[in-house]
């Protein structure tokens, strides 16, 4: 009598072999005959979208780094590196170089000494990068006990990071060792962060108890971590952007519409509020002394260049922004004065990210993925 | 023959949940038992495609979901787990478009507009019918907001009249344990007979599951948190039936007539299942839900070319949404959401000369209402009427008997919304005249083979559900019906091979071209967490859907059915020519679906093997590789065994075998796979069940 004795890999193997066999021999094939089933897919990384030869030109090469968040519980937010030197946008970077997914609803990005810090939302991590190699140093997941913290935005101070985290609080990372030092309590669902002067600054927008949104903004001195107190501005503040030291520019989406959204200074010395004024939907982004913000986006919109130091605000049209399907996000790069802004289009479909030089002419545009929702420069 | 009763035939017996099926004599060796497809409608019955299917209890601890899976141009949406939320939907059309009733009355009811079949009780079912034609509610049955050009769904309850009390118990993977009980209650007074019938299921599993998910080069293995469901199950009914003595009912004088009351319920908890999201698996979702159906009918038979029918219905589903531990309690969410609905449906049908009228009249009344925490920003209590004059028109002339008929039907919809919204006019605008047309055409019918031909086309229009209209942030108030023409040549040919033995050949295949305006759809539009409802373009297109079955008797006492099926479908996405996604073939849909199903059996012992087979899909819109899902096959099987007990002292109108155990298995090789992205699916699964019939 013959005994026959699978261990449970070769019964795997088996398994695999049977799967091959129903779906390469039999079915396939029974397919093909039928219909010619094949996938007819288009991989569009890596393949940036002809330049108009109508457009302007620029000498500026540094490359930028691009966050796709792609959708809400699918896996499959990207990172693209944009390279203007050989004219190349290469999605799927962290993938390429990790040999893994970046996760679920990628939200920022930023370069902080010589690592690349990605904040990965619904799955609650921060993924360090190595900024020369894009090796992957340590995936820093962010829960508190099984209860995901989902972390919304970067910023940094001395050997510090603080990560805004929708469970109410700020976690600090010590960029060094790359362990999570402390967590401090905040208000409801902290989005924009920012570090000016002596202050860390949070706005806590409240947004996943929408309508019943926050308008607070918590002050955190530095180096110390103590908590000095909020700041009330409208509501539903969701951006916040380092100005002169010790200040900060905040844009409130209140109940999301264009009437009631606002743009208010705020001193974190005085825990006070400096100006406020109503201004249409508007994405932003700082770079040295100015900030550039993107109004009225969905109508007629205008670029509004903020010299943070003399307060002025000059505010005009480029023309070539009204053929922005979905602007989304907006870097600045104030060496060469060039304007990145990222069109998410119809939200499902693959994104493109254009690049206009100071007078708002439009030098390039390149392909991203899904939902391209944060950039940063890669100098 | 009567046309408007031909072209009713098949659904006629959904009104008579407690009469046989057919009126054959059942088998010696019980074929529906051992769970065998039996697609019905040969011509001229049929108006479009008819599938009836008995469901193997054996095979799953959702066995609905696993027999249609063998059904053409369906498509199970399944987010996984036994507790995971399962919707049918056809040809590219959501779930909101397949409507589903237990024995003609209306069920899984609700404001988001289509039926979730995990809670269903299958225990109590015993087969379905799918009717995926032109006329969806030929004998008052369902409701005028499902009017929607979709399938419909009959689930059937039992009709073997010799089963008087059964229990059952059935255990598995997951901590599966579901026991259920059946009664069935005849009495005979003259004429009237007084039928009744009562089923109840408790279900519960634990649930968790390992699985592995890619996440690039690497694997990633863990366990899914999808526990604690249970629910509870009942479904009954009572009738009262005065019929003729069969040689009696050509006497016109004398009335058949029926009337009773159909009643289900199905109360719940579960936790979601949510999206296996990398890096973070916890889902502490829950849904408690309690639905109930009850509705009255009756139906008057006059003579044999004049009935009137009437059935009126009442629906409520209650829910309670959960997320109090999300964020810590910051984004914490405590919904709750309560439907209720009043339909009235009435027809009368009236033939002459081979020419027949069945004016209808389908009344539906709506009504949602919020709990005192929703977090919707809409808490006003917004209410539906929805009236709809149906007019349905056949013609048979007399010289081609059987062979040929012509239908039409024409309706429309008359739409209140309150509070009023903006654009209603222009909503009531939006909802041109419906129908359909249709024609049978029996081209062979011989003693071995015959062959039938179907073209039909139909315009019909699906309303917003109330949770797209009203829910949350992603509602949208000024929806328009989506619309959807189709038009479809069916092709049915039966070979009885061997008459006498009950061999055959059955070969089905119907094309179709459908085209779906204003499609109803969630897409992001502010931002990811912002989602809103939104009509979207235009989808069109194209398919085929193949179903042959053959049936044999192997020898004295084995018999062995193989059931086939093949779909293969291009619906795309027409809307805008610039944009990426043009050309696109649908997310989720398959381009390719099929499978194949062997049964053989005899007095005892009934085994069967099914295989599923789905090509590649889009988890988007937009046809990149990025997008791609791939493909899957999934192998069940299952043995019955039927232990003769008490054979020799069996009463004749007692059941052939009071004992019976059976054993399944789902997804025998283990297969990692997902049918919507990042929801994995189990992998293998074991059921056992001991069925007892008492008396």
């Amino acid at each position: 009598m013959v005994q026959i004795t699978l261990s449970p890999s070769k019964i795997m193997t088996l398994n695999i072999l049977y799967t091959r066999l129903i779906t390469r021999v039999l079915v396939l094939p029974a397919f093909t005959i039928l219909i010619g089933c094949s996938p007819k897919t288009a991989d569009q990384s890596g393949t940036p979208t002809p330049t108009n030869p109508n457009n302007a030109t620029s000498s500026d090469t540094t490359q930028v780094l691009v966050v796709n968040e792609g959708l809400f519980q699918r896996n499959n937010s990207t990172l693209t590196l944009i390279s203007p030197k050989a004219n190349t946008a290469v999605t799927d970077l962290f993938e390429l170089k990790t040999g893994l997914k970046l996760g679920d609803t990628g939200n920022d990005i930023a370069v902080y000494g010589n690592k690349i810090y990605v904040v990965v939302n619904v799955s609650s991590y921060v993924a360090v990068l190595e900024k020369s190699t894009y090796r992957l140093l340590r995936q820093i997941n962010l829960f508190s006990g099984s209860i995901a913290r989902q972390p919304r935005q970067i910023t940094f101070a001395g050997p510090r990071a603080f990560v805004s985290c929708f469970d109410g609080n700020v976690v600090v990372i010590d960029t060094n060792t790359l362990n999570q030092e402390t967590v401090l309590a905040a208000g409801r669902n902290p989005e924009g962060i920012c570090v000016s002067g002596d202050y860390m600054m949070v706005a806590n927008s409240g947004g996943l108890s929408a309508p019943n949104f926050d308008n607070r903004i918590s002050v955190f001195a530095l180096p110390t971590l103590n908590f000095l107190g909020n700041i009330t501005v409208d509501a539903n503040p969701t951006t916040i952007l380092a100005g002169q030291p010790n200040e900060a520019y905040v844009y409130a989406k209140a109940d999301y519409s264009a009437a009631n959204a606002s743009w208010t200074r705020i001193s974190a010395q005085s825990l006070s509020v400096l100006s406020r004024e109503v201004i249409p939907s508007a994405i932003s982004a700082a770079g040295g002394d100015t900030i550039i913000q993107l109004r009225s986006i969905q109508q007629n919109p205008t670029i509004a260049i903020i010299n943070t130091r003399t307060g002025t605000v000059s505010e005009t049209v480029w023309p070539v922004v009204k053929n922005i399907q979905s602007p989304y996000r907006l870097i600045y790069n104030n060496k060469s004065q060039e304007v990145w802004i990222s069109d998410s289009k119809d939200y499902v479909t693959t994104a493109q990210v254009w690049r206009f030089n100071k007078f708002g002419a439009l030098i390039n545009k390149y392909n991203a993925g899904l939902n391209p929702g944060a950039m940063t420069l890669l100098p | 023959m009567l046309l408007l009763s031909t072209l009713g035939s098949g659904v006629m017996g959904q009104q008579l949940p407690l009469m046989p099926d057919t009126g054959k004599p059942v088998q010696k060796l019980v074929i529906e038992s051992i769970g065998l497809a039996k697609p019905e409608g040969s011509a001229p019955h049929t108006v479009g495609n008819q599938y009836r299917l008995q469901l193997n209890q054996a095979s799953s601890t959702n066995p609905t979901t696993q027999a249609l899976f063998l059904v053409p141009g369906l498509q199970v949406r399944d987010y996984g787990g036994i507790g995971g939320l399962k919707a049918i939907s056809s040809r590219g059309l959501g779930a909101e478009h397949t409507q589903v009733s237990l024995n003609g009355m209306p069920i899984g009811g609700n404001s988001l507009g289509y039926t979730d079949f995990s809670l269903i009780p299958s225990a109590l079912l015993a087969s379905l019918m799918v009717s995926n034609g032109a006329v969806n509610n030929a004998r008052a049955e369902g409701t005028a907001s499902q009017h929607t050009g979709g399938p419909h769904i009959d689930l059937r309850t039992s009709t073997n009249s010799a089963t008087k009390l059964q229990v059952g118990l059935e255990a598995g993977s997951f901590g599966w344990l579901s026991p259920h009980a059946l009664g069935r209650l005849t009495h005979q007074v003259g004429s009237y007979q007084l039928r009744s019938h009562l089923g109840i299921q408790y279900q519960q599993a634990k649930g968790d599951y390992p699985f592995s998910y890619s996440i690039g080069n690497a694997v990633l293995k863990d366990t899914r948190t999808n526990s604690g469901l249970w629910s509870i199950g009942l479904a009954g009914g009572l009738m009262l039936d005065k019929t003729p003595k069969p040689d009696s009912f050509k006497d016109l004088k004398r009335l058949q007539c029926q009337v009773g009351i159909d009643y289900y319920f199905n109360q719940s908890m579960r936790q979601l299942p949510g999206a296996v999201v990398l890096y973070n698996l916890y889902s502490g979702q829950t849904l408690a839900q309690n639905q109930s159906s009850v509705s009255a009918f009756s139906k008057v038979v006059l003579n044999q070319g004049s009935s009137v029918h009437f059935r009126i219905t009442h629906q409520s589903d209650n829910t309670h949404y959960r997320d109090p531990a999300y964020l810590n309690g910051t984004g914490g969410v405590d919904n709750k959401y309560f439907w209720n609905s009043i339909s009235a449906s009435t027809s009368a049908d009236y033939t002459y000369n081979g020419l027949s009228l069945s004016p209808q009249l389908d009344l539906d009344l709506q009504y949602l209402g919020f709990g005192p925490s929703a977090t919707d920003s809409y808490q006003q209590s917004p209410k539906r009427t929805v009236l709809m004059p149906l007019i349905r028109m056949g013609y048979q002339p007399k010289w081609a008997a059987d062979g040929l008929g012509l239908f039409a039907t024409v309706s429309r919809w008359v739409l209140r919304e309150t509070p009023g919204r903006s654009d209603a006019e222009q909503m009531q605008q939006d909802l041109p005249t419906v129908g359909s047309i249709g024609l049978n055409a029996q081209i062979l019918d011989q003693e071995r083979l015959s062959l039938t031909i179907s073209p039909i086309s139909k315009w019909h229009n699906r309303l917003p559900t109330m949770a797209e209209l009203y829910y949350g942030q992603s509602a949208m108030r000024q929806l328009n019906p989506e619309k959807v023409w189709m038009t479809s040549l069916t092709t049915d040919l039966h070979i009885r091979c061997h008459p006498d033995r009950g061999n055959y050949v059955k070969l089905k295949a119907t094309t179709f071209y459908q085209r779906n305006q204003d499609k109803i759809i969630a897409i992001p539009t502010r931002d990811l967490f912002i989602w809103s409802i939104q009509n979207i373009g235009l989808a069109e297109g194209y398919g085929i859907e193949t179903f042959a079955e053959g049936n044999w008797q192997l020898s004295k006492n084995w018999l062995a059915h193989l059931t086939i099926s093949y779909t293969y479908q291009q619906l795309q996405d027409r809307s805008n020519p610039s944009s990426d996604n043009y050309g696109g073939q649908l997310p989720y849909l398959p381009v390719a679906t099929g499978g194949f199903k062997v049964e053989a059996g005899n007095k005892y012992i009934q085994l069967s093997w099914q295989t599923f087979i789905s090509s590649y899909r889009y988890s988007l819109a937009q046809n990149i590789r990025a997008n791609l899902l791939p493909g899957y096959v999934i192998n069940d099987c299952s043995l019955t065994y039927r232990f003769d007990v008490g054979a020799k002292n069996r009463h004749k109108d007692q059941p052939e075998s009071r004992f019976v155990a059976c054993l399944g298995v789902n997804n025998l090789i283990d297969t990692q796979y997902q049918v919507l992205q990042s929801f994995p699916m189990p992998g293998r699964q074991l059921k056992f069940g001991l069925m007892y019939n008492i008396f």
